[in-house]
Order: structure tokens, then C-alpha cells, then sequence
């Protein structure tokens, strides 16, 4: 399936429906986007909130009951302040209390104890194994006086949250709560301490982000330090606003990136010491599901898309290819619409072409198939002879009604100032073999009827032979077949002659009559042909009889090729024979007699001085008296041979025994008449007499050229 | 056929017109007659619109000239067309007159 621009172009007209479905559905799509995105945000907002609410709450309980403990039991110890006995038991019972604490102590201020330089130092501790072990810390050496929790209570004489720090005792992450002792008289004396371990709150910090694989949390102090951190790193470099809203004490949700992905923070306040919470969440993560399902959505989208347009091209691919189909389909009806109108306006459709003529009669007609533009006929009148001819081109349409028209165009060209039929053929042959491509060739019937002699000289090629009705009916022209124009260069076209006897008709027709079928595929043939022209009549009446029957033959079948007939009534050649009374006045038929002969000037006065010599002798000489007898004058053209037969019934008289006159004799001695018959003699050629049944009968020959 | 004559001097002159076939030159033959009396010497016709001669009016032409031939007189034809001439040359008619 060729990719033509064409179609595309014409696919692109159905673009506009494309357009509006991509428009609807890119809306749609953005809507739906937009909506669950927010939704998806929402959702993971609220299990943040709630997280960290969630963490919130376990944090200050978790600290508010360590720092409830150790209040409490920092009263107790104030209670018995000196009593070293006792204390270390208490800082036991708070271990033993409260499970999250890791070690419980007391430190007392240096000199608390008058009996004692050294500190005094009791702290119980847990192991990993949930052990305790109570013991004096004043023994290890190491001077905790400088320790956070106990110079800051010391300085401030107020409780405190340490920040995570390295325990020494156990070298993990713990925090410390440390509140004042005082003696009765308020009299700061030391510091009750209790730690908690920071990886009890780091696995509260890691259970409340667990909904999201790469979400962390991260717990920063008033200074916005990272105390506590779910990912190593805590809140990513770069984001300070987020660690500036935090120690402001803020709560909210921002958006924060880290190593080149978005992701989403909800934070706020927790505990009551200035900390700050934040849940931090990669917004890929967040939105993984839903980009899949948004990618997903959209490459069906685009693929519905496409199938769209696939489907409109090949439409428009359909579509074109119909109307192409249509369009040639009209251009073949017109192109046989200009064949049909060549063919009509080249062929003669006046009849009859020469009323004033009484020697001929002529009819033609053409019934033209559908699809056909081959058949032809053509007749005009030359110097006394009448050309006429008739063909059937091979081929249909354009073509054939073109080979049709230069057929009958060289027709008339050759024969006007030509003279043989065979030579025309061989003319019109050799032209149409000179531009013949498609194998197109012409059946042809040339024929030359000399109106004054009804000699026909003819030329057949290939074509139907005419048929010549006479007295004894109609009967079929012998001819030769030479070949059908157009085949053979230069072929040696035979041309042949025959006498068409006064009153007879030559009937020329195409093979569209003979080869006519009816529903049965049946053929019209020549012998019903026959049947019809054996009735006779004039042309008109004859070919309208042929169309009837061959109609009521093929009875509504369909016509398959052209139909074409020419019918030529040949009536003989009016004038050239009067008989006239022997008077001098009857020699006024002469001058007609021989201006039928349609010969030249020259020639005409000739014979008409030879004949009116001849003529007059008779009507003087032949009878006894004017206008007792006939005299017959009779002319003729054979060839070119003009003969002229002068005849009467009276005494007998041989003009060519009388001597010739003796021109040699002086003029007074020459006799005055007889020279009429010298005339004769000398203006023709072949004086020839004849003593027959009681006639004379005297016949003048003179060739002409 | 329409003939003119006109006699001054010795002179006659003819001017013919047209055919001059069988049936006219008998009335040609009449005015010659009528008009060639015994003081015409000399003859000319004029031929320029004689179209066609016959035997007759070759008769009419050969009577003319018998007539004043013997006295020394001649027959003159002028402007001869081609048919009438070739006619006067065939019967040598043509050697006798005076062509012009």
C-alpha cells in the first residue's frame, strides 16, 4: 500500500474529525489527569498528617510519661535526699517502671554529701538482654559535671531534653532527660537523669513511613539539627526553607528535591521540647502507579488515535479510487460522444444530393452502434463521373473515427484530380500505412461511374462485394478482394471495370447489415439481404426496407456494429439519342447532344460541326421531301472515344465514296458545296458507313484526350 | 446570326456575328446577295465575333469570292477565332482569302 500524497491529502480532509476526537479527548484526558493526581496528592497528604499525628502522639506520650516517671521519682529522691541507701534503689525502680528507659542515675553536686569528697553517683542500667545492673558511676573517673544535662539543669535550674547523643555506656544513640534536685531549702544539690534510647524512637520514626518504600522521616531540634533520621543524610542539602518553616515551628507540606527527583515533605511540630518532624516522600513514588496508568492510558490514546487515521486514509484511499473509476468511465462516454460526432459530421445526410440530375438517384444511410465511429460512405460528381465510396474502419471509438475521417478526406483529395479507383486505393493505402500504430486497417469499396457510359471502373478492398440489381434481380458483383487498407505498404491494388446497364442500382453495404444478430445470436446473412433488394424499388424505398427487416430481425437485440448502405440508381444517360424530322431546324438538338457530353470547348465545336455536316447532308439528300423522314442521331463516350452514330431510312447514299474535294484547284474552278462531308472527314477520326435494313447508317469516331 | 454591311467605294463591309450553321448562313446567303451588286470590288468581313462557320457558310464565303475574284478583287477575313480558322484551314480555304 503505496504512502501517495494524494490520498494523504485527501485523508487529511477527514484531519478536522481527527482534530476535534484528539482535542475531546486530550481535554478529557487532562481533566481526569489533573483530578486524580490531586486526589492521589490528597491521599497521601492526609496518611502523612496522620502519620506524623500518629508520631506526634507517640512521641509526647512516650516523653511525657519518661518525664511524669522521673519527676515523680526525683520527688521521692528529694525526700531522702541524703539517704545514700536508698537512692540507688529508686533510680532501680524507675528502670524496672518504665521498659524505654535505658538508664536511670542520680548525680549529685560535689560536697552534697559532707562525709565524702567524691561524688556520689547511683544509676541502674539495662542491657541489650533487658538486664539491670545498679551501680556507683562516681567510681569510673569520668567527670560528668561537664555533661550537657547536668551544667545546663545546673545553669538553668530547669528540666531538659538533650539531644541524641553517643551513650558512653553502651556507644548507642540515646537522649536525656534531666531534671533539678533540690534540697528543702531549694538549694540545687544535682540532677536526676533518665536516657532513652534513640533507636526506639528511630523504629517509630521508620514505622510511620513505611506506606511509601523510599519515604523517610527525619526529626530536627530547635536548632534544626537532625537528631533523629530514618535515610542517612536527614533533610537532603538544599532545602533550607524547609529546615527554616520547621524550627519556626510550622506545620505544612512542601516541595523539596533531593539528587534530582521532586519529592514531597509534610512536617510539624512535635514533642514539646522545639522539635520538628518531617515525613519526606519522592513524589515518583507517590505518583508511580498513576504515571503508569496515565502513560498507559495515553499510548492508547495515541494508538486510538492512529487506528483513526489508518481508518480515514484507507476511506480516503477508496474513495479517490472510486472516483477515478468514474471519472474514467465519463471520460471514455464523452471520448465515444467526439468519435459519434466526427463520424456524423463527415458523411453526406441531404438526400437526394442532385435533384436536378435525371440520371441518377441517391440514398444513403448510417446507423451507427454505441460504441463504434468506423463506418463510412462518400460520393461527389467530376467532370461527368461519379465518385463514390464506402468503408468499415476496424477498431472502435476515437481512434477508428479518426482513420475514418482521413480515409474519406483522401478519398476526396486523390480522386478529384485523379482518375483510377485502384490508384486512390494505393494512395489512401499508403497514408494510412504510414501512420498506423495500432493495427488499425479500412474494408473499402472505390467506385468511377461515367454518367455518360455507365462504365464503372472499381477498386475493392477487402469489403463486402456490392450488390447490382437489374432486370433479373439483384445479384453480387464479382470483384477481387485485394486486402483491407492499411496493412500492407505499397500493395499493387487491382483495379477492375465493369458496365452498369441504364436503370440498374448498385447497393453498397457494410458487414453491420449482414453480420446483424438477433437474441439467438443468429445472423441476418446476405440471403435475407436479398430477399428484401429482390423487391426493387427506388433507393430510399430500398434501404428503408433493409432497416426494417434487419430491425425486425434483430428485434431487440443489441446492435453491435455500424449499419451503413448506399444505394446509386443508375438511370443511363439522358440525351444522347434523339431522332429528329429531316428539317434543317432539327439540327438545333446538336449543341445539347454534345454539351452532354460535358467535353471542352475545343473539342465540342468540332464535333458538333462534323455531326451538323452529317446531319444536314441526310435531311437535304436523304429523302425527297422536308419533314417526310427521321433522322436518329445518336452520341456516345466509351473510354475516350466519342462516337457518333448518325442513321435514316432514305435512298441510299455512301458520303465517305465521294472523292475528296481537289483543294489544289484554283478557288473559281472549286465547287461551291461538297464540302461538308470533307469536313467531317478531316474533323473526325474514323468515318465508317453502313448500308443495313433499309438505313443508312454512318458512324463518326473521334478520340479525345 | 446577325450580319451588318456597309458599302463605300468599291469596299464592302461585313461584319458577322455569331453562328453562322446551315440553317443561317441561307440568310446570310440573302443579304449578300441583296447588297454584293456589281460596283463592289473588295470584300472584308469582320470575323471577330464569328463563332462557329458549317459547310454553308463556307458556300457563302466561296460565292463572295467568285464573285469579285475575277474583276482582281480579294476576300479579306479579319480576326478569325480559332474554331472558324482551323476550319478555313482544313477545307484550304485558307490559302484563297485574304487572312488577316
Amino acid at each position: 500500500m503505496k504512502l501517495n500524497w494524494s490520498n494523504i491529502k485527501a485523508a487529511t480532509r477527514g484531519l478536522d474529525l481527527i482534530i476535534v476526537a484528539a482535542i475531546l479527548m486530550a481535554t478529557i484526558s487532562g481533566v481526569q489527569y489533573y483530578l486524580t493526581k490531586r486526589s492521589i496528592e490528597n491521599e497521601a497528604r492526609q496518611m502523612a498528617e496522620i502519620r506524623l499525628r500518629n508520631a506526634n502522639l507517640l512521641l509526647e506520650s512516650a516523653m511525657s510519661s519518661m518525664e511524669t516517671a522521673v519527676l515523680n521519682v526525683s520527688r521521692f529522691v528529694e525526700e531522702s535526699i541524703y539517704d545514700k541507701e536508698s537512692l540507688p534503689g529508686l533510680t532501680r525502680g524507675m528502670l524496672e517502671a518504665n521498659p524505654t528507659v535505658k538508664e536511670c542515675g542520680l548525680l549529685f553536686a560535689p560536697g552534697h554529701f559532707p562525709d565524702s569528697s567524691v561524688p556520689f553517683h547511683p544509676a541502674t542500667f539495662r542491657n541489650e538482654d533487658g538486664v539491670l545492673s545498679t551501680m556507683d558511676q562516681s567510681t569510673n573517673g569520668f567527670n560528668y559535671y561537664t555533661r550537657q544535662w547536668y551544667k545546663d539543669v545546673e545553669a538553668s535550674g530547669e528540666s531538659l531534653w538533650t539531644d541524641p547523643y553517643l551513650s558512653m555506656t553502651d556507644d548507642k544513640m540515646v537522649c536525656t532527660f534531666s531534671v533539678p534536685l533540690r534540697d528543702s531549702t531549694g538549694t540545687f544539690v544535682g540532677v536526676m537523669y533518665a536516657d532513652i534510647s534513640m533507636e526506639w524512637l528511630y523504629n517509630l520514626l521508620k514505622e510511620g513511613a513505611s506506606a511509601y518504600k523510599n519515604a523517610f522521616s527525619v526529626i530536627l531540634n530547635k536548632l534544626g539539627k537532625s537528631i533523629v533520621e530514618t535515610r542517612a543524610g536527614g533533610v537532603p542539602p538544599g532545602n533550607e526553607e524547609l529546615v527554616n518553616d520547621m524550627v519556626a515551628m510550622k506545620s505544612g507540606e512542601a516541595r523539596i528535591s533531593y539528587s534530582d527527583t521532586s519529592s514531597r515533605a509534610f512536617y510539624a511540630p512535635i514533642g514539646k521540647y522545639g522539635w520538628s518532624m518531617a515525613i519526606i516522600c519522592p513524589e515518583r513514588e507517590m505518583f508511580d502507579d498513576f504515571y503508569d496508568t496515565v502513560t498507559m492510558l495515553t499510548i492508547f490514546m495515541l494508538l486510538g488515535l492512529a487506528l483513526l487515521g489508518f481508518i480515514m486514509y484507507r476511506i480516503a484511499k477508496w474513495y479517490r479510487k472510486l472516483q477515478s473509476v468514474e471519472q474514467k468511465k465519463q471520460r471514455i462516454e464523452s471520448e465515444l460522444n467526439v468519435a459519434h460526432k466526427i463520424q456524423l459530421g463527415m458523411i453526406q445526410h441531404d438526400f437526394p444530393p442532385y435533384p436536378e440530375r435525371k440520371d441518377l438517384d441517391i440514398y444513403a444511410s448510417l446507423d451507427a452502434a454505441k460504441e463504434v465511429g468506423g463506418d463510412l460512405y462518400d460520393f461527389f460528381i467530376s467532370s461527368g463521373k461519379l465518385w463514390f465510396c464506402i468503408g468499415d474502419v476496424s477498431g472502435k471509438g476515437v481512434p477508428a473515427a479518426l482513420v475514418m475521417a482521413v480515409t474519406r478526406s483522401l478519398f476526396r483529395s486523390e480522386a478529384v484530380h485523379g482518375d483510377s479507383p485502384a490508384v486512390v486505393m494505393k494512395s489512401i493505402n499508403n497514408t494510412l500505412t504510414g501512420m498506423n500504430e495500432s493495427e488499425m486497417f479500412v474494408t473499402a469499396f472505390i467506385g468511377k461511374l461515367d454518367l455518360a457510359t455507365g462504365r464503372l471502373d472499381f477498386c475493392n478492398a477487402g469489403h463486402n462485394h456490392p450488390v447490382i440489381i437489374g432486370d433479373g434481380g439483384p445479384s453480387e458483383m464479382q470483384a477481387c478482394s485485394n486486402l483491407p487498407l492499411g496493412l500492407i505498404h505499397d500493395f499493387p491494388f487491382k483495379e477492375e471495370r465493369t458496365e452498369l446497364p441504364a436503370e440498374s442500382t448498385i447497393f453498397l453495404y457494410t458487414d453491420g447489415l449482414t453480420e446483424a444478430e438477433n437474441q439467438d445470436k443468429d445472423l441476418f446473412g446476405t440471403q435475407r439481404m436479398n430477399a428484401v433488394l429482390q423487391n426493387g424499388g427506388a433507393p430510399e424505398e430500398l434501404i428503408k426496407a433493409t432497416s426494417q427487416a434487419v430491425s425486425g430481425f434483430t428485434s431487440g437485440a443489441e446492435q453491435n456494429d455500424d449499419l451503413t448502405m448506399l444505394a446509386i440508381a443508375y438511370h443511363g444517360h439522358k440525351g444522347s439519342h434523339v431522332v429528329i424530322k429531316n428539317e434543317l431546324s432539327g439540327l438545333s438538338v446538336i449543341p445539347e447532344l454534345i454539351g452532354n457530353l460535358g467535353l471542352g470547348r475545343e473539342i465540342s465545336d468540332k464535333l458538333n460541326l462534323a455531326l451538323e455536316e452529317a446531319a444536314t447532308n441526310s435531311i437535304l439528300y436523304a429523302y425527297d421531301s422536308p419533314g417526310s423522314g427521321n433522322v436518329d442521331i445518336g452520341v456516345i463516350i466509351n473510354e475516350n472515344v466519342v462516337e457518333m452514330t448518325l442513321k435514316d431510312w432514305g435512298k441510299p447514299f455512301d458520303p465517305t465514296s465521294a472523292k475528296e474535294p481537289d483543294l489544289t484547284v484554283s478557288g473559281m474552278d472549286r465547287p461551291v458545296g461538297g464540302l461538308g462531308i470533307f469536313l467531317v472527314r478531316k474533323l473526325m477520326d474514323k468515318v465508317e458507313y453502313e448500308r443495313k435494313e433499309g438505313m443508312n447508317i454512318l458512324k463518326m469516331t473521334k478520340n479525345i484526350q | 446570326m446577325e450580319a451588318f454591311f456597309n458599302k463605300e467605294g468599291g469596299l464592302l463591309s461585313v461584319k458577322v456575328s455569331g453562328r453562322l450553321d446551315t440553317i443561317s448562313s441561307n440568310d446570310l446567303m440573302a443579304k449578300v446577295r441583296e447588297n454584293l451588286d456589281d460596283t463592289v470590288k473588295e470584300v472584308a468581313v469582320d470575323c471577330s465575333n464569328l463563332t462557329y462557320i458549317s459547310s454553308s457558310g463556307l458556300r457563302v464565303l466561296m460565292t463572295i469570292y467568285k464573285k469579285i475574284a475575277p474583276k482582281g478583287g480579294a476576300l479579306t477575313l479579319r480576326d478569325l477565332t480559332p474554331q472558324v480558322g482551323e476550319v478555313l484551314n482544313i477545307t484550304g480555304m485558307a490559302n484563297l482569302f485574304n487572312i488577316e
